[in-house]
């Protein structure tokens, strides 16, 4: 049988596992930056792993806006998920986070595999597998050493609906999903009237994880009206965007969308949250039912678990403290 | 005025309106038929003549399709699926099916009328037989 979401204890995918294993021997304790260009080169000797591919998922392991639990702290450009380009690995440091130091920790002296793989999910990675709530995992995970007879529902219940870093909306089967179906999961980004101009104007935050603000840019550009209006079809033509404007702020990840004087915000907004980008519907499967994983999880030392959910659980809480206070 | 149309239907839609000529299959052919489901890409079987293949290429870019992405029609007409992401999410080009079939799909398929605009989609008998060999899976209804 295979780990509780992957082929590891973790969750995590053997590349995953291999960076933290690199990541560990190049940084040393406590762990200080090394160039990426570094790591690739031992990622190739040491495992294998060809520099290209490897960069890729070392990227989106440094990107807080993918994974709710980043694997790694980077220092420069590593990128802008989906489609903002890394810099060369030259110019580029990295080193584990500090979950990325527990998580190999914890897998190499006590064979204990932290939930990490079942709340960062895969779909970020073309995968299959959607992303959970940090805490309510964590919590579930702690129910189920505490309470080995915990039923199904009552561990699905706790987990709840997939939940992506970026707060998007989701629309899923829930019951077929946590069976272990295949299912469809609709991310829908914010979308907020906001100001008082003419016709309107939107703000859309909160992007599903395989999108983003300058993705959705393209997509309403070639949905606007202005793109269509050659088409003699006036149904058609009718289904397209009133869009004036459009700007993306990229610090904020926010995209601005100013509709033509003459146009309806209601029915433009329903518009909106047609276009791909705004909204995205990707296939979904967990390797088991959500039940399993989560024991999968608890059935190992149990007491060395619930120590280790409470140092992940320690490291959430600074993290938030940390970002309340930049705010 | 219309409610919006799901955007691999409205997809079709615009490929039609200029004068492409393939036939739907896969689910959004099936949501064209029942109704059921959110269809989440467009698969089409062009019609593989030089002309018509140089008109779906213009057709991908005005979907919004990246220039890196859209196949030109020299390629189309060698090449058997592509995937090219356009502004209506995934467009699917099943150019060697409609090679191989493309007269066979339009002798069975129906016609739809989306937007005044009538598109071809394959029959039902034709939707699954194509879901068995190309492994389509139907679209699970997303429930809020």
């Amino acid at each position: 049988m295979n780990g509780p979401a992957s082929g590891s204890p973790t969750g995590l995918s053997a590349v995953e596992l291999e960076l933290l294993d690199a990541l560990d021997a190049l940084c040393g304790s406590p762990p200080v930056h090394a160039t990426s260009a570094a790591l690739l080169a031992r990622l190739d000797d040491e495992a294998g792993i060809a520099p290209r591919h490897a960069y890729e998922v070392l990227c989106l392991a440094a990107q807080d806006h993918v994974s709710h639990l980043p694997l790694v702290d980077g220092h420069g450009n590593v990128g802008e998920h989906p489609d903002g380009p890394a810099a060369n690995p030259r110019y580029t440091e990295v080193r584990p986070s500090p979950v990325g130091q527990l998580a190999h920790r914890h897998r190499t002296t006590g064979g204990l595999g932290l939930p990490i793989g079942l709340v960062n999910g895969n779909v970020h990675l073309g995968g299959h597998r959607p992303a959970f709530d940090p805490r309510r995992v964590l919590a579930t995970v702690e129910h189920a050493c505490r309470r080995p007879a915990a039923t199904d529902s009552e561990l699905c219940d706790l987990v709840g609906a997939p939940s992506f870093p970026s707060g998007c909306g989701v629309g899923v089967d829930l019951a077929a999903l946590t069976a272990g179906e295949e299912v469809d999961l609709e991310c829908t980004a914010r979308v907020e009237r906001a100001g008082d101009a003419h016709g309107g104007r939107f703000v859309i935050s909160r992007w599903p994880p395989t999108s983003s603000p300058h993705r959705a840019a393209r997509a309403i550009a070639a949905r606007s009206a202005d793109a269509a209006r050659a088409r003699p079809f006036p149904e058609i033509d009718d289904q397209m965007v009133a869009v004036r404007d459009i700007a993306v702020l990229s610090s904020r990840r926010e995209l601005v969308v100013d509709l033509h004087d003459d146009a309806d915000p209601e029915r433009e907004l329903a518009k909106l949250r047609t276009i791909h980008g705004v909204t995205t519907l990707t296939r979904t499967r967990l390797p088991a039912p959500l039940a399993t994983l989560v024991r999968r999880h608890a059935s190992r030392d149990r007491a060395a678990m619930l120590a280790a959910l409470g140092e992940l659980r320690d490291e959430l809480d600074l993290r938030d403290r940390v970002a309340t206070g930049e705010r | 005025m219309a409610a919006p149309v799901p955007p691999p239907v409205l997809a079709a839609a615009v490929l039609r309106s200029r004068g492409i000529d393939a036939v739907i299959i896969g689910g959004t052919a099936e949501w064209l038929h029942t109704g059921v489901g959110m269809p989440r890409d467009l698969d089409l079987a062009p019609a593989p003549t030089p002309a018509n293949l140089a008109a779906l290429t213009d057709g991908l870019t005005a979907l919004g399709a990246s220039p890196d992405h859209v196949p030109t029609a020299d390629v189309l007409a060698r090449t058997d699926v592509r995937s090219v992401p356009t502004a209506y999410g995934p467009v699917d080009v099943l150019a060697g099916r409609g090679r191989d079939e493309h007269h066979l799909l339009t002798a069975q398929a129906h016609t739809v009328t989306v937007l005044g605009v009538g598109l071809s989609v394959a029959s039902l008998g034709d939707v699954l037989r194509l879901r068995h060999i190309h492994g389509y899976r139907p679209t699970r209804v997303a429930v809020r």
